[in-house]
Protein backbone atom coordinates (compact mmCIF):
# COMPACT_ATOMS: atom_id res chain seq x y z
CA UNK A 1 0.00 0.00 0.00
CA UNK A 2 0.96 3.58 -0.43
CA UNK A 3 2.14 5.86 2.03
CA UNK A 4 -0.59 6.67 4.00
CA UNK A 5 -3.48 4.10 3.17
CA UNK A 6 -6.01 5.71 5.00
CA UNK A 7 -5.84 9.61 3.74
CA UNK A 8 -7.80 10.02 0.05
CA UNK A 9 -7.09 14.03 -0.36
CA UNK A 10 -6.42 14.00 -3.90
CA UNK A 11 -4.28 17.40 -5.82
CA UNK A 12 -3.21 17.94 -9.18
CA UNK A 13 -0.61 19.79 -9.95
CA UNK A 14 -0.76 21.55 -13.45
CA UNK A 15 -2.03 18.25 -14.88
CA UNK A 16 -1.91 18.55 -18.94
CA UNK A 17 -2.54 15.30 -20.84
CA UNK A 18 -2.63 15.59 -25.08
CA UNK A 19 -3.17 12.79 -27.30
CA UNK A 20 -1.49 13.93 -30.57
CA UNK A 21 -2.07 17.09 -31.55
CA UNK A 22 -5.33 17.44 -29.25
CA UNK A 23 -5.15 19.00 -25.73
CA UNK A 24 -7.86 17.17 -23.88
CA UNK A 25 -6.68 18.31 -20.42
CA UNK A 26 -4.56 21.82 -20.00
CA UNK A 27 -3.15 22.34 -16.89
CA UNK A 28 -5.53 21.67 -14.41
CA UNK A 29 -4.59 22.15 -10.86
CA UNK A 30 -7.22 21.04 -8.32
CA UNK A 31 -7.45 19.85 -4.54
CA UNK A 32 -9.79 17.61 -3.63
CA UNK A 33 -9.93 17.24 0.55
CA UNK A 34 -10.04 13.80 2.13
CA UNK A 35 -13.56 12.07 2.59
CA UNK A 36 -16.25 14.94 0.43
CA UNK A 37 -18.16 13.72 -2.28
CA UNK A 38 -16.80 15.93 -5.54
CA UNK A 39 -18.48 15.93 -8.47
CA UNK A 40 -17.20 16.93 -11.93
CA UNK A 41 -19.29 18.57 -14.52
CA UNK A 42 -18.96 19.88 -17.66
CA UNK A 43 -20.39 18.92 -21.50
CA UNK A 44 -19.31 16.19 -23.02
CA UNK A 45 -15.71 15.95 -24.44
CA UNK A 46 -14.30 18.31 -21.66
CA UNK A 47 -11.80 16.29 -20.69
CA UNK A 48 -13.51 14.98 -17.16
CA UNK A 49 -13.00 11.28 -17.77
CA UNK A 50 -9.45 11.90 -19.10
CA UNK A 51 -8.98 13.63 -15.49
CA UNK A 52 -10.60 11.02 -13.78
CA UNK A 53 -8.91 8.31 -15.64
CA UNK A 54 -5.38 9.80 -14.85
CA UNK A 55 -6.11 9.83 -11.10
CA UNK A 56 -7.34 6.32 -11.63
CA UNK A 57 -3.97 5.34 -13.38
CA UNK A 58 -5.04 4.43 -16.44
CA UNK A 59 -3.99 7.39 -18.21
CA UNK A 60 -0.52 8.74 -18.01
CA UNK A 61 -0.46 12.75 -17.38
CA UNK A 62 1.79 14.33 -20.36
CA UNK A 63 2.80 16.90 -17.83
CA UNK A 64 2.23 17.95 -14.26
CA UNK A 65 1.76 15.96 -10.99
CA UNK A 66 -0.83 13.84 -9.61
CA UNK A 67 -1.24 13.45 -5.23
CA UNK A 68 -3.24 10.84 -3.28
CA UNK A 69 -2.57 11.43 0.51
CA UNK A 70 0.37 14.22 -0.43
CA UNK A 71 2.38 11.73 -2.27
CA UNK A 72 3.12 11.42 -5.56
CA UNK A 73 1.42 8.38 -7.39
CA UNK A 74 3.29 8.33 -10.87
CA UNK A 75 3.46 5.20 -12.14
CA UNK A 76 1.73 3.01 -9.35
CA UNK A 77 -1.18 1.10 -10.53
CA UNK A 78 -4.70 1.43 -9.25
CA UNK A 79 -4.33 -0.63 -6.58
CA UNK A 80 -1.72 1.18 -5.15
CA UNK A 81 -2.65 4.25 -5.30
CA UNK A 82 -5.72 3.08 -3.08
CA UNK A 83 -8.39 3.96 -6.01
CA UNK A 84 -10.75 2.13 -7.35
CA UNK A 85 -13.10 3.00 -10.55
CA UNK A 86 -16.58 1.72 -11.10
CA UNK A 87 -16.82 2.41 -15.06
CA UNK A 88 -19.48 4.09 -17.12
CA UNK A 89 -21.82 1.00 -17.90
CA UNK A 90 -20.46 -0.82 -15.10
CA UNK A 91 -17.83 -3.35 -17.39
CA UNK A 92 -18.69 -6.19 -14.87
CA UNK A 93 -17.17 -9.46 -16.11
CA UNK A 94 -19.97 -11.00 -18.18
CA UNK A 95 -18.69 -14.76 -17.85
CA UNK A 96 -18.16 -14.40 -13.94
CA UNK A 97 -21.55 -14.46 -11.34
CA UNK A 98 -22.07 -11.46 -9.34
CA UNK A 99 -20.22 -12.78 -6.31
CA UNK A 100 -17.19 -14.02 -8.26
CA UNK A 101 -17.51 -10.59 -9.64
CA UNK A 102 -17.51 -9.26 -6.51
CA UNK A 103 -14.68 -10.97 -5.02
CA UNK A 104 -12.50 -10.99 -7.79
CA UNK A 105 -9.90 -8.66 -6.51
CA UNK A 106 -9.91 -10.77 -3.84
CA UNK A 107 -8.85 -13.86 -6.06
CA UNK A 108 -6.33 -11.53 -7.65
CA UNK A 109 -4.47 -11.66 -4.57
CA UNK A 110 -4.35 -15.31 -3.94
CA UNK A 111 -6.94 -15.12 -0.80
CA UNK A 112 -8.83 -18.93 -0.94
CA UNK A 113 -12.39 -19.45 -2.04
CA UNK A 114 -13.99 -19.33 1.54
CA UNK A 115 -12.25 -16.80 2.53
CA UNK A 116 -13.26 -14.20 -0.45
CA UNK A 117 -16.55 -15.49 -1.03
CA UNK A 118 -17.50 -14.82 2.84
CA UNK A 119 -15.85 -11.45 2.19
CA UNK A 120 -17.48 -10.64 -1.17
CA UNK A 121 -21.11 -11.83 0.47
CA UNK A 122 -20.80 -9.22 3.35
CA UNK A 123 -20.33 -6.49 0.98
CA UNK A 124 -23.02 -8.03 -1.46
CA UNK A 125 -25.33 -7.75 1.50
CA UNK A 126 -24.10 -4.02 2.48
CA UNK A 127 -25.49 -3.04 -1.05
CA UNK A 128 -28.77 -5.78 -0.58
CA UNK A 129 -27.55 -7.70 -3.27
CA UNK A 130 -26.91 -11.12 -1.41
CA UNK A 131 -30.10 -13.33 -2.45
CA UNK A 132 -28.45 -12.41 -6.15
CA UNK A 133 -24.85 -13.53 -5.86
CA UNK A 134 -25.35 -16.66 -8.15
CA UNK A 135 -27.08 -14.76 -10.76
CA UNK A 136 -25.26 -13.68 -13.96
CA UNK A 137 -24.67 -9.61 -14.42
CA UNK A 138 -27.00 -9.91 -17.84
CA UNK A 139 -29.99 -11.41 -15.53
CA UNK A 140 -29.73 -7.74 -13.92
CA UNK A 141 -31.27 -4.73 -13.65
CA UNK A 142 -29.22 -1.62 -14.66
CA UNK A 143 -29.54 -0.26 -11.16
CA UNK A 144 -28.70 -3.63 -9.66
CA UNK A 145 -25.39 -3.99 -11.99
CA UNK A 146 -24.48 -0.32 -10.37
CA UNK A 147 -25.06 -1.81 -6.85
CA UNK A 148 -22.41 -4.82 -8.16
CA UNK A 149 -20.19 -2.55 -9.49
CA UNK A 150 -20.04 -0.43 -6.66
CA UNK A 151 -19.72 -3.69 -4.19
CA UNK A 152 -17.22 -4.65 -6.85
CA UNK A 153 -15.04 -1.40 -6.21
CA UNK A 154 -15.29 -1.07 -2.61
CA UNK A 155 -13.64 -4.79 -1.84
CA UNK A 156 -9.79 -3.08 -2.54
CA UNK A 157 -10.91 -0.74 0.33
CA UNK A 158 -10.22 2.28 -1.55
CA UNK A 159 -9.31 5.80 -0.32
CA UNK A 160 -10.55 6.93 -3.36
CA UNK A 161 -13.71 6.25 -5.22
CA UNK A 162 -13.92 7.26 -9.06
CA UNK A 163 -17.42 7.11 -10.29
CA UNK A 164 -17.33 7.58 -14.06
CA UNK A 165 -21.34 9.09 -14.80
CA UNK A 166 -22.25 6.98 -12.20
CA UNK A 167 -25.97 7.79 -13.54
CA UNK A 168 -26.15 8.08 -16.94
CA UNK A 169 -27.37 4.74 -17.53
CA UNK A 170 -30.44 4.89 -15.30
CA UNK A 171 -34.49 6.23 -15.78
CA UNK A 172 -34.73 9.20 -13.62
CA UNK A 173 -36.47 7.32 -10.97
CA UNK A 174 -33.78 5.59 -10.01
CA UNK A 175 -31.32 8.46 -10.86
CA UNK A 176 -32.63 9.81 -7.29
CA UNK A 177 -32.16 6.77 -5.36
CA UNK A 178 -28.87 6.19 -6.09
CA UNK A 179 -27.88 9.49 -5.74
CA UNK A 180 -29.10 9.06 -2.16
CA UNK A 181 -27.67 5.45 -2.03
CA UNK A 182 -24.17 6.98 -3.42
CA UNK A 183 -24.12 9.82 -0.62
CA UNK A 184 -25.14 7.32 2.22
CA UNK A 185 -22.70 5.10 0.82
CA UNK A 186 -19.73 8.17 1.05
CA UNK A 187 -20.62 9.26 4.14
CA UNK A 188 -20.83 5.83 5.84
CA UNK A 189 -17.76 4.86 4.60
CA UNK A 190 -15.78 8.31 4.99
CA UNK A 191 -13.64 8.19 1.61
CA UNK A 192 -13.30 10.16 -0.92
CA UNK A 193 -16.03 9.55 -3.86
CA UNK A 194 -14.85 11.92 -7.30
CA UNK A 195 -17.86 11.31 -9.85
CA UNK A 196 -18.77 12.79 -13.36
CA UNK A 197 -21.89 13.52 -14.93
CA UNK A 198 -23.17 15.54 -17.73
CA UNK A 199 -25.74 17.00 -16.26
CA UNK B 1 -7.58 -25.31 -58.94
CA UNK B 2 -5.61 -21.76 -57.37
CA UNK B 3 -4.49 -24.60 -54.13
CA UNK B 4 -2.36 -26.58 -56.22
CA UNK B 5 -0.53 -23.92 -57.59
CA UNK B 6 0.41 -22.51 -54.35
CA UNK B 7 1.32 -26.29 -53.28
CA UNK B 8 3.42 -26.06 -55.85
CA UNK B 9 5.13 -22.95 -55.43
CA UNK B 10 5.99 -23.60 -51.91
CA UNK B 11 6.95 -27.22 -52.66
CA UNK B 12 9.80 -25.57 -55.75
CA UNK B 13 10.89 -23.24 -52.82
CA UNK B 14 11.60 -25.95 -50.82
CA UNK B 15 13.32 -27.84 -53.24
CA UNK B 16 15.25 -24.98 -54.79
CA UNK B 17 16.68 -24.16 -50.90
CA UNK B 18 17.30 -27.86 -50.31
CA UNK B 19 14.45 -28.23 -47.81
CA UNK B 20 12.76 -31.54 -46.97
CA UNK B 21 9.20 -30.93 -47.48
CA UNK B 22 6.93 -32.18 -44.11
CA UNK B 23 3.53 -32.27 -43.28
CA UNK B 24 4.16 -30.53 -40.44
CA UNK B 25 6.38 -27.93 -41.90
CA UNK B 26 5.48 -26.77 -45.67
CA UNK B 27 2.36 -28.54 -45.65
CA UNK B 28 1.40 -26.67 -42.61
CA UNK B 29 2.50 -23.37 -44.31
CA UNK B 30 0.74 -23.99 -47.32
CA UNK B 31 -2.70 -25.03 -45.24
CA UNK B 32 -1.63 -21.65 -43.79
CA UNK B 33 -2.00 -19.46 -46.74
CA UNK B 34 -5.34 -20.53 -46.75
CA UNK B 35 -7.24 -20.75 -43.24
CA UNK B 36 -4.75 -17.93 -41.64
CA UNK B 37 -7.04 -14.99 -43.86
CA UNK B 38 -9.97 -16.75 -42.53
CA UNK B 39 -9.13 -16.65 -39.03
CA UNK B 40 -7.87 -13.67 -38.83
CA UNK B 41 -10.71 -11.69 -40.14
CA UNK B 42 -12.97 -13.62 -37.57
CA UNK B 43 -10.51 -12.94 -35.15
CA UNK B 44 -11.02 -8.87 -36.21
CA UNK B 45 -14.90 -9.38 -35.59
CA UNK B 46 -14.66 -10.69 -32.43
CA UNK B 47 -12.20 -8.88 -30.51
CA UNK B 48 -13.83 -5.58 -32.46
CA UNK B 49 -16.95 -6.53 -30.57
CA UNK B 50 -14.96 -6.96 -27.16
CA UNK B 51 -14.62 -4.05 -24.97
CA UNK B 52 -11.75 -2.71 -23.56
CA UNK B 53 -13.21 -1.43 -20.28
CA UNK B 54 -13.43 -5.33 -18.98
CA UNK B 55 -9.69 -5.12 -19.27
CA UNK B 56 -9.30 -1.92 -17.69
CA UNK B 57 -11.66 -3.17 -14.79
CA UNK B 58 -9.26 -6.28 -14.26
CA UNK B 59 -6.33 -3.91 -13.96
CA UNK B 60 -8.35 -1.45 -11.91
CA UNK B 61 -8.57 -4.27 -9.37
CA UNK B 62 -5.89 -5.50 -9.48
CA UNK B 63 -5.51 -7.81 -11.62
CA UNK B 64 -1.42 -8.23 -13.79
CA UNK B 65 -1.34 -8.90 -17.11
CA UNK B 66 -1.16 -12.42 -17.14
CA UNK B 67 -3.89 -12.47 -14.76
CA UNK B 68 -6.35 -10.44 -16.94
CA UNK B 69 -5.46 -12.19 -20.27
CA UNK B 70 -6.37 -15.70 -18.16
CA UNK B 71 -9.34 -14.74 -15.95
CA UNK B 72 -10.74 -12.10 -18.30
CA UNK B 73 -9.98 -11.31 -21.40
CA UNK B 74 -9.53 -15.23 -22.38
CA UNK B 75 -12.76 -16.51 -21.35
CA UNK B 76 -14.71 -14.04 -22.88
CA UNK B 77 -13.46 -14.23 -26.14
CA UNK B 78 -13.02 -17.89 -25.76
CA UNK B 79 -16.47 -18.65 -28.13
CA UNK B 80 -14.80 -17.24 -30.82
CA UNK B 81 -11.28 -18.86 -30.65
CA UNK B 82 -13.33 -22.25 -30.70
CA UNK B 83 -15.84 -21.48 -33.74
CA UNK B 84 -12.14 -20.30 -35.48
CA UNK B 85 -10.44 -23.19 -34.97
CA UNK B 86 -13.54 -25.24 -35.87
CA UNK B 87 -14.03 -23.03 -39.30
CA UNK B 88 -10.16 -23.30 -39.94
CA UNK B 89 -10.48 -26.96 -39.47
CA UNK B 90 -12.78 -27.68 -41.70
CA UNK B 91 -11.64 -25.38 -44.55
CA UNK B 92 -8.05 -27.24 -44.18
CA UNK B 93 -9.81 -30.55 -44.29
CA UNK B 94 -11.03 -29.62 -47.31
CA UNK B 95 -8.22 -28.11 -49.12
CA UNK B 96 -6.23 -31.34 -49.87
CA UNK B 97 -4.61 -29.56 -53.11
CA UNK B 98 -2.51 -27.33 -51.25
CA UNK B 99 -0.85 -30.43 -49.18
CA UNK B 100 -0.48 -32.70 -52.65
CA UNK B 101 3.62 -31.28 -53.45
CA UNK B 102 3.96 -30.02 -49.91
CA UNK B 103 3.51 -32.62 -47.53
CA UNK B 104 6.58 -34.69 -48.35
CA UNK B 105 7.21 -38.37 -47.63
CA UNK B 106 4.00 -39.55 -45.36
CA UNK B 107 0.43 -38.72 -46.24
CA UNK B 108 -1.98 -36.62 -44.74
CA UNK B 109 -5.60 -38.37 -43.84
CA UNK B 110 -7.32 -36.44 -46.85
CA UNK B 111 -4.39 -37.10 -48.86
CA UNK B 112 -4.85 -40.94 -48.23
CA UNK B 113 -8.59 -40.82 -48.88
CA UNK B 114 -8.21 -38.87 -51.97
CA UNK B 115 -5.22 -41.68 -52.98
CA UNK B 116 -8.07 -44.52 -51.95
CA UNK B 117 -10.44 -43.16 -54.12
CA UNK B 118 -8.90 -44.15 -57.49
CA UNK B 119 -8.70 -47.78 -56.00
CA UNK B 120 -12.32 -48.41 -55.20
CA UNK B 121 -11.73 -51.49 -54.33
CA UNK B 122 -10.29 -51.32 -51.57
CA UNK B 123 -12.44 -51.03 -48.50
CA UNK B 124 -10.35 -48.99 -45.74
CA UNK B 125 -11.63 -46.21 -47.89
CA UNK B 126 -15.32 -46.89 -46.53
CA UNK B 127 -13.76 -47.83 -43.03
CA UNK B 128 -11.78 -44.45 -42.87
CA UNK B 129 -15.24 -42.79 -44.58
CA UNK B 130 -17.48 -44.12 -41.47
CA UNK B 131 -15.17 -43.63 -38.50
CA UNK B 132 -14.86 -40.18 -40.02
CA UNK B 133 -18.61 -38.84 -40.48
CA UNK B 134 -19.07 -41.05 -37.28
CA UNK B 135 -16.48 -38.42 -35.65
CA UNK B 136 -18.10 -35.57 -37.30
CA UNK B 137 -21.78 -36.51 -36.32
CA UNK B 138 -20.04 -37.21 -32.19
CA UNK B 139 -18.60 -33.72 -32.34
CA UNK B 140 -21.56 -31.87 -33.85
CA UNK B 141 -23.69 -33.73 -31.25
CA UNK B 142 -21.39 -32.58 -28.23
CA UNK B 143 -21.29 -28.72 -29.36
CA UNK B 144 -25.08 -28.80 -29.43
CA UNK B 145 -25.94 -30.32 -26.36
CA UNK B 146 -23.33 -28.50 -24.50
CA UNK B 147 -24.84 -25.04 -25.35
CA UNK B 148 -28.59 -26.81 -24.78
CA UNK B 149 -27.33 -27.49 -21.22
CA UNK B 150 -25.34 -24.48 -20.69
CA UNK B 151 -29.12 -22.59 -21.72
CA UNK B 152 -30.86 -24.61 -19.65
CA UNK B 153 -29.06 -24.13 -16.73
CA UNK B 154 -28.70 -20.27 -16.81
CA UNK B 155 -32.95 -20.59 -17.51
CA UNK B 156 -33.16 -22.47 -14.36
CA UNK B 157 -30.75 -20.40 -12.38
CA UNK B 158 -32.90 -17.05 -13.35
CA UNK B 159 -36.22 -19.29 -12.39
CA UNK B 160 -35.28 -19.87 -9.21
CA UNK B 161 -33.49 -16.63 -8.27
CA UNK B 162 -36.85 -14.81 -9.61
CA UNK B 163 -38.68 -16.89 -7.52
CA UNK B 164 -36.57 -16.69 -4.46
CA UNK B 165 -36.77 -12.51 -5.30
CA UNK B 166 -40.82 -12.83 -5.34
CA UNK B 167 -40.92 -13.93 -1.76
CA UNK B 168 -38.26 -11.78 -0.42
Amino acid sequence: MALDSKNGAIELVSVTKRFGDMVAVDSVSLRIPHGVYCCLLGPSGCGKTTILRMIAGHETPTQGEIRIGGASVAGETPLRRGTAMMFQAYALFPHLSVLDNVAFSLKMRGLDRAERQKEARELLSKVRLDHFADRLPAQLSGGQQQRVALARALITNPRVLLLDEPLSALDEYLRLRMRGELRRMQKQLGITFVCIGSD
Amino acid sequence: MPGLFVSLGIGLVFQMLDLSTTWYGSALGAQLTWTLPYGLLIMFAVLGRFNRAYEEAASDLGATNWQRLQHVTLPIVLPGIIGVALFGFTLSYDEFPRTVLTSGSSNTLPLEIWAMTTDVTSPALFAVGTVTTVISFIVIGLALTSIALIERHRVRRAVSVGKSATVS
